[in-house]
């Protein structure tokens, strides 16, 4: 929804629905992760830091490739009947995510960097900090981490809703617009 | 989970009632609740006997430290070896008495270390000890069999001593998992409990951070 060329295209690009499933795989990973990690004292609790960092940040890279993507084919047009409540709230959701998608892996990166803990990926590979040691920032960024992740959990979950809004009540073609494959029984546009 | 002296008995107080047993050497007295917590019990006395009768020493730098935890150490030839790691004095104990250790002020420990050092670097001798196959590496109140391969692997050199109010340890959290390349957690589950742990009480901690009374030289942001 970024971005205003559309290019006329009903459906998002491959690549788009590409990025879209693969991310919304991460992404639903990553906050039972989180969830999971922050819960448990056990020997697991290693193993799933051990995967939120580097999750992470292929999460934020992945955003990244996609905003730019997203600037360059557009977002198809949604349906002129769409009520323009509704409309907006499509908008602002995708804001919503674009932010959320970058800025959580930053506050994470951060978050480690003001205390001072070693960021590491997979292969042992060090990431700098991006910010000075400094134990109130630490103590803000964990809860903007903590606290927008469950605002993240939530708007996944509106946006599922819509999704299903979309597809089985109003069936406006906006949720094949993503869908990973064609829905049966749809025409190719004529040329 | 550093230990003073390697004879100390271990206590491994899961629930805070076997705890405080322990600390209070009360192994066998008061009822315990289930099996659970009499089996732990007894595992755990010896701790009120050990500290009336340990040899005790006026000096940090007297003491040996052991991990307890055991880790995984790569070595040269890239094999890994389960070990638990310890810090051996180069200073000769010198024995000292309870009641001597009775006289004496309330934090002499920290003021004759800081003396110490004042008066030149102090080191330990850092030694692993390797495990066999087989030793309970995965439960740090078992010893291991005394004859088991030690290794010295480094010294430790305390050159300079910085009270931890406006020092620059305060604001670091001592995670036993992050470790250097070549050193691993091992099947011991204890430090990833203190991990996890740690990290949260560290983030309550730093949340009160400009709650905590600094003195007005070495004050930090």
């Amino acid at each position: 929804m970024i971005g205003a060329k559309t290019g006329g295209r009903r459906r998002f690009t491959p690549l788009q629905r590409l990025l879209h499933w693969l991310m919304a795989v991460c992404i639903l990973a990553m906050l039972f992760i989180g969830v999971g990690m922050v819960s448990t004292v056990m020997p697991k609790y290693l193993t799933l830091v051990s995967i939120h960092k580097p999750l992470g940040i292929a999460i934020l890279v992945l955003a990244l490739i996609r905003l730019v993507v997203s600037l360059r084919y557009g977002a198809p047009a949604l349906p002129a009947e769409l009520p323009a409540p509704m409309k907006l709230a499509a908008h602002l959701s995708h804001y919503a995510f674009y932010a959320l998608m970058i800025g959580m892996p930053l506050l994470g990166w951060g978050m480690l960097s003001a205390a001072a803990y070693p960021v590491v990926l997979f292969g042992g590979v060090h990431l700098p900090a991006i910010l000075p040691l400094s134990g109130s920032l630490h103590a803000l960024l964990w809860d903007a981490h903590f606290y927008l992740a469950f605002a993240f959990f939530g708007l996944i979950l509106l946006h599922v809703a819509a999704a299903l809004f979309h597809a089985l009540v109003r069936r406006d073609g906006v949720f094949d617009a993503m869908a990973p494959v064609p829905a049966r029984g749809e025409i190719a546009p004529a040329e | 989970m550093a230990q003073r002296h390697d004879r100390r008995p271990v206590f491994c107080g899961v629930d805070a009632a076997s705890l405080l047993r322990a600390v209070a050497g009360l192994g066998e007295q008061g009822p315990p609740r289930d099996e659970n917590i009499r089996r732990r019990a007894s595992r755990d006395r010896g701790v009120g006997t050990w500290a009336k009768s340990a040899p005790w020493t006026a000096s940090y730098a007297e003491e040996r430290f052991n991990s307890l935890d055991s880790f995984v150490f790569t070595d040269g030839f890239g094999a890994e070896h389960t070990v638990r790691w310890s810090l051996l004095p180069t200073a000769h104990p010198v024995a000292v008495s309870p009641d001597d250790l009775a006289k004496r002020g309330p934090n002499f420990l920290e003021q004759e270390i800081t003396e110490r050092v004042d008066g030149g670097p102090q080191r330990w001798t850092l030694v692993v000890t390797v495990a066999n196959p087989g030793d309970p590496t995965d439960d740090p109140t078992k010893a291991w069999p005394a004859d088991r391969r030690a290794v010295e692997v480094g010294t430790l050199t305390v050159q300079q001593i910085e009270a931890e109010r406006d020092g620059p340890c305060r604001d670091i959290n001592f995670d036993p998992t992050v470790l250097p390349s070549g050193m691993r957690t091992s099947d011991d589950p204890f430090p990833a409990a203190r991990s996890s742990a740690y990290a949260k009480s560290y983030d309550r901690r730093t949340a009160e951070e400009n709650d905590y009374p600094r003195t007005a030289t070495g004050a930090k942001p």
